[in-house]
């Protein structure tokens, strides 16, 4: 290099059209006011950063700010978009006259990055997954409130440690060779694993784990993203068992149908030659309204149960019907009877919503009611010789008082 | 006695728009004593008005009245700063603080 600071400070050539040149060829915009805000100078720099306006002579204002540091302005292009820039300034002696001259660096870019980055550090706190930040070799660098949350550990605790912190001793090493051969692999590793919380308790998860690389291609960090499955697995059971009871109850529903329709059942020997296949609404019209009365009721406390988080008594009554059911002889017609005509009667004038409330739980209780009516028919079916079997009239009238006494 | 016409050029909703909002109430109510006509302009809102006030920055508050048209740019947060770039001889409020 030729120009040496000291020299060049002391030549006499170094004269205003150098000083202007510097300022042009300034990355950052510089512009010279005059005491009112009026525009004296502007290098390309500041061209650029208001999208090529002419600034000679316009009134930008006198720049002002708290104490000697800077002000962060938006600055409008010729086309109206708006950029950021960091606004400072000094007062200097122009030409004879007061000046200012502002500098501003257009800090568009890196405010777009800031809130970006403000933005993915919101995304990092408040999700649900618990998220793990560790470097390649396994240490833990960051994690968020949702790994605190499901873990026990919070970000002191966990930082410094490596993942096995988690370890449940669940999975054998093949397991994890496998996970580290896909994320060496594929750059990622996707599955299920059981891992123990700080209090002990294992829990499984969903896990992610992604490579990051860096702007080298380097894998610069891991990322390991997880959802708790407890609740799910929880769920995921509670279902499977209600699917289980309802299977159940259809088979028993079935094994009811087929007792009562086939023609060489031992029960209809019994039943259907005694009685015959008169409905029970009609043989015992009276009887069978008390029943509808006394099942609406039962289907109105199920669905106060499911409103109201209660617990009514809906099995124990379910179990009587059946029971008085089963004096009746009643048979799976009889009860598929009973649950239209009492659905019709107290789905009548009601808000849909409790309708449909009613309809649905009523699904669950006719199976229910079913059921139990077939556990009455097995345990008391032996037990009653074809000859010494009540009539249907005398049990009629003995459970009509039995249904009036229970409505009081 | 006139009253002072104050406008504020600003950008959007955002923390820095709000701020130099609350600044220049701030000064309006501390140091003009009720003489004044404030009004605030989002640029994006209207760019129109922006473009034919020819504003070139935000935010920019310009005294119109009374003469000279004065404008300042920046950051609102210091009172006396912003009294004298718009060539504004405060009522109240800077006076007494002078005094103390």
């Amino acid at each position: 290099m030729s120009l040496h600071p000291k020299k060049v400070q002391e030549d006499p050539s170094f004269d205003k059209g150098a000083v202007l040149r510097l300022f042009a060829a300034m990355p950052d915009g510089m512009i010279v006011l005059d005491a009112m805000g009026i525009v004296l100078y502007a290098n390309d720099s500041a061209h650029r950063m208001f999208g090529g306006r002419r600034l000679l002579g316009k009134n930008l204002g006198l720049p002002i700010m708290a104490g000697e540091s800077h002000a962060d302005i938006e600055v409008i292009d010729s086309a109206g978009r708006v950029g950021c820039a960091e606004l400072r300034a000094a007062t200097f002696d122009w030409l004879g006259q007061p000046a200012t001259v502002a500098s501003l660096r257009d800090i568009t870019e890196r405010r777009a990055l800031e809130r970006q980055l403000a933005l993915a550090g919101q995304v990092f706190e408040n999700a649900r997954e618990g998220i793990i930040v560790t470097r390649p070799d396994g240490v833990i660098v960051s994690v968020n409130r949702s790994f605190t949350t499901i873990t026990g550990y919070s970000l002191e605790e966990a930082l410094g440690n490596t993942p096995r912190l988690l370890k449940s001793g669940e999975h054998d090493r093949a397991f994890f060779e496998r996970m580290w051969e896909s994320i060496a692999g594929q750059g990622f590793w996707h599955g299920e694993i059981v891992n123990r919380r700080k209090d002990g308790s294992l829990y499984p998860e969903l896990l992610s784990i992604s490579r990051i690389q860096d702007g080298d291609g380097q894998v610069a960090h891991l990322v390991g993203i997880f959802s708790d499955l407890t609740q799910h697995k929880t769920d995921q059971a509670a279902l499977e068992e209600a699917r289980l009871q309802l299977q159940q109850s259809e088979k028993l529903l079935e094994e009811i149908e087929r007792r009562y329709t086939v023609a060489n059942s031992p029960v209809l020997s019994v039943v259907g030659g005694m009685y015959g296949s008169a409905p029970l609404s009609r043989s015992a019209a009276g009887v069978f309204d008390e029943l509808v009365h006394r099942y609406g009721r039962t289907l109105e406390l199920a669905v106060e149960n499911l409103a109201f988080k209660v617990d009514n008594p809906v099995s124990d009554q379910l179990r009587e019907l059946a029971d008085d059911l089963g004096y009746l002889q009643a048979g799976a017609r009889d009860v598929a009877e009973l649950h239209a005509q009492t659905l019709t009667r107290n789905t009548k004038g009601i808000p849909a919503a409790k309708a449909k409330a009613m309809i649905e739980e009523g699904r669950f209780l006719v199976l229910e009611l079913m059921g139990d009516l077939l556990s009455f028919y097995r345990k008391n079916y032996s037990r009653v010789p074809a000859a010494a079997h009540p009539e249907r009239d005398s049990t009629t009238k003995a459970l009509h008082s039995r249904a009036k006494k229970g409505s009081t | 006695m006139n009253k002072f016409r104050l406008t504020l050029y600003v950008t959007g909703h955002t923390p820095r728009s709000e701020k130099g909002i609350r600044n220049l109430q701030r000064i309006c109510a501390e140091e003009l004593q009720g003489t004044y006509e404030m009004t605030v302009i989002d640029v994006l809102e209207q760019p129109q008005l922006a473009e034919d006030q020819k504003i070139l920055a935000t935010p920019t508050l310009v005294k119109e009245l009374p003469p000279p048209l004065r404008r300042v740019i920046g950051d609102l947060s210091d009172t006396e700063k912003v009294l004298l770039g718009l060539d504004i001889a405060a009522l109240g409020g800077a006076n007494e603080r002078k005094g103390k």
